[in-house]
């Protein structure tokens, strides 16, 4: 399986949110990341063919997905960001009300509700109204009708936001499970999230693709450029000022600081291990991430 | 296998498994695969299995508000056994009171869910209409059959039938034309034209009493096929929007 973006491009007026954006995703995890207003959620929609693209093209398996209308959304499921509900109806009966729209028989859609919402820790709270619920089981309700069709290709608009690190973990470790032979899109903009599970990291930045890669692979950009610098607290707001400090870490009357910079920032400086969050704060800078 | 491009497509897709040797095997091997996969695959709903799915959900709440604008016009009926000039004023009543289910995806945030799943916005708007349609239908023929029966005479059956469809016509061809343009303000202009026409029939005996005329008829049977033609358009693009991935209805 295969899905193939082909110079997506997206305008609001005069405002380009997408701009000719190409990838090919095979079977793994990708993970999307962007600040706030990087274009992932509009990518995430023309992904899902909710979105017309004002030119380009996406593809499954060879075949344009806009040609492709029912048996495209057969093998889609999406979280949107904004994951919405209706109040009245219990977390059983909306996962129930979605797999009648994804044209699940009623007896499959009944085993396939139990079964999600027992993999979502939901079963106990599966007859209660979904208007009581916490952000973070709201979230898991979004995330169990995203997968109630068993999707070749799932898409999740910001998945962990709302959940607690426990839950997080929890959905992440689903995800890592889920994905085997399909494409599994998640964006967000927690470094962390994305470098736990995704097989390649897409980094978008003003609708683009600014970097791609694996995660050690982005990493690894920013080897050398990665330094600790133990300094004495009152001088730490200063380092702050001049570099890019994506850590700050008080031992005793010290503050260890994690310096981004091409240059050794001090001669007390060392470099040490890059990780994914470097990378980004390197492109980003500290304030703009 | 003599072809090679199919050969390397074969060993990329199954490893070590491709035995170029033995094409027979390899065929057989092929032949399983794709029968697994066929197996795999879900049997299809039909639309009229959706269509039950859909009265499953919404039908109640359809049907239940569409019965208290028929008992509410069932009511006038009874007042005034003779008049049918209070027939039009109701029709825009039955569209006020199924709005809620044709926009409850947009008010709760849901349309998105919704466009994505294999029915689309536009199958689930199909259904909502043939329910809210075939509920109307039976409402107005139960009316109908009041207003004969209290006049004791079929004689104006043809103008009640014309004075029931136009406003009921207009109101359902503006719902639907408002949601293909897929405006975030489509609701609250919807409940308007809905309440205006509401308003405008109420007041049309008195503004335009040569409209209630028997000579007046040819305008509103021109008036029944003009919007019977917009109405057909509508559910002609929802019908071709659910076969394409074309966006219908509303998604913020």
């Amino acid at each position: 399986m295969e899905l193939s973006i082909d110079r997506l491009t997206k305008h609001y007026g005069r405002k380009i949110a997408v701009d000719r954006v190409s990838a090919t995703l095979t079977p793994g995890v990708y993970g999307l990341l962007g600040a706030n207003g990087a274009g992932k959620t509009t990518l995430m929609r023309m992904l899902c063919a909710i979105l017309e693209p004002t030119s380009g093209e996406v593809r499954l398996d060879g075949k344009e997905i806009a040609a492709m209308g029912e048996d495209y959304r057969d093998v889609l499921g999406y979280l949107p960001q904004d994951f919405g509900y209706y109040p009245t109806y219990t977390a059983a009966e909306f996962l129930s009300y979605i797999a009648a729209l994804k044209g699940i028989p009623r007896d499959r859609a009944d085993r396939r509700v139990k079964e999600l919402l027992g993999m979502l820790d939901l079963s106990a709270v599966a007859d209660k109204k979904i208007k009581t619920f916490s952000g973070g089981m709201k979230q898991r309700v979004g995330i169990a009708q995203a997968l109630l069709n068993d999707p070749q290709v799932l898409i999740l608009d910001e998945p962990t936001s709302g959940l607690d690190p426990k839950e997080r973990v929890r959905l992440r470790n689903l995800l890592s499970e889920y994905a085997g032979d399909k494409i599994v899109i998640l964006s967000t903009h927690i470094v962390s999230d994305v470098e736990a599970i995704a097989d390649v990291v897409l980094v978008m930045n003003a609708g683009r693709f600014i970097m791609q890669g694996t995660v050690s692979e982005l990493a690894e950009q920013v080897r050398g450029k990665v330094w600790e610098l133990t300094v004495p607290r009152e001088q730490a707001r200063f380092w702050q000022e001049d570099f890019t400090v994506a850590n700050y870490r008080h031992e005793g009357e010290q503050v260890v600081l994690r310096i981004i910079s091409d240059e050794k920032p001090s001669d007390e400086a060392v470099p040490c291990e890059p990780i994914l969050d470097d990378a980004y704060l390197y492109q980003f800078g500290a304030k703009e991430a | 296998m003599k072809d090679e491009k199919l050969e390397a497509f074969l060993r990329r897709r199954l490893g070590g498994e491709v035995m170029s040797g033995r094409p027979e095997e390899t065929v057989e091997l092929c032949r399983r695969i794709v029968g697994e996969r066929a197996a795999s695959v879900r049997p299809r709903q039909s639309f009229w299995g959706f269509l039950s799915d859909v009265f499953h959900f919404e039908g109640i709440p359809l049907l239940l508000s569409q019965s208290v604008v028929f008992i509410a016009a069932c009511l006038t009926a009874l007042s005034s056994p003779t008049g049918h000039y209070e027939l039009p004023m109701y029709m825009p009543l039955f569209i006020l009171a199924v709005m809620p289910v044709f926009f409850k995806g947009q008010r709760y945030r849901v349309s998105e869910v919704e466009a994505a799943t294999r029915t689309s916005g536009a199958q689930l708007t199909l259904a909502r209409l043939v329910l809210a349609g075939g509920g109307a239908l039976v409402c107005l023929t139960f009316l109908l059959a009041l207003k004969l029966y209290l006049q004791r005479s079929c004689e104006n059956l043809g103008r009640m039938v014309v004075y029931c469809l136009v406003p009921y016509l207009t109101c359902m061809t503006a719902m639907l034309a408002l949601l293909r343009r897929s405006r975030k303000s489509a609701a609250p202009l919807c409940m308007a034209i809905a309440l205006g026409s509401v308003v405008f029939w109420r007041l049309s005996s008195y503004l335009f009493p040569w409209l209630y005329e028997a000579s007046a008829l040819g305008v509103w049977v021109a008036a029944v096929l003009f919007y019977s033609w917009l109405l057909a358009k509508e559910i002609t693009y929802i019908i071709h929007a659910n076969k394409e991935v074309n966006m219908y209805g509303i998604v913020d």
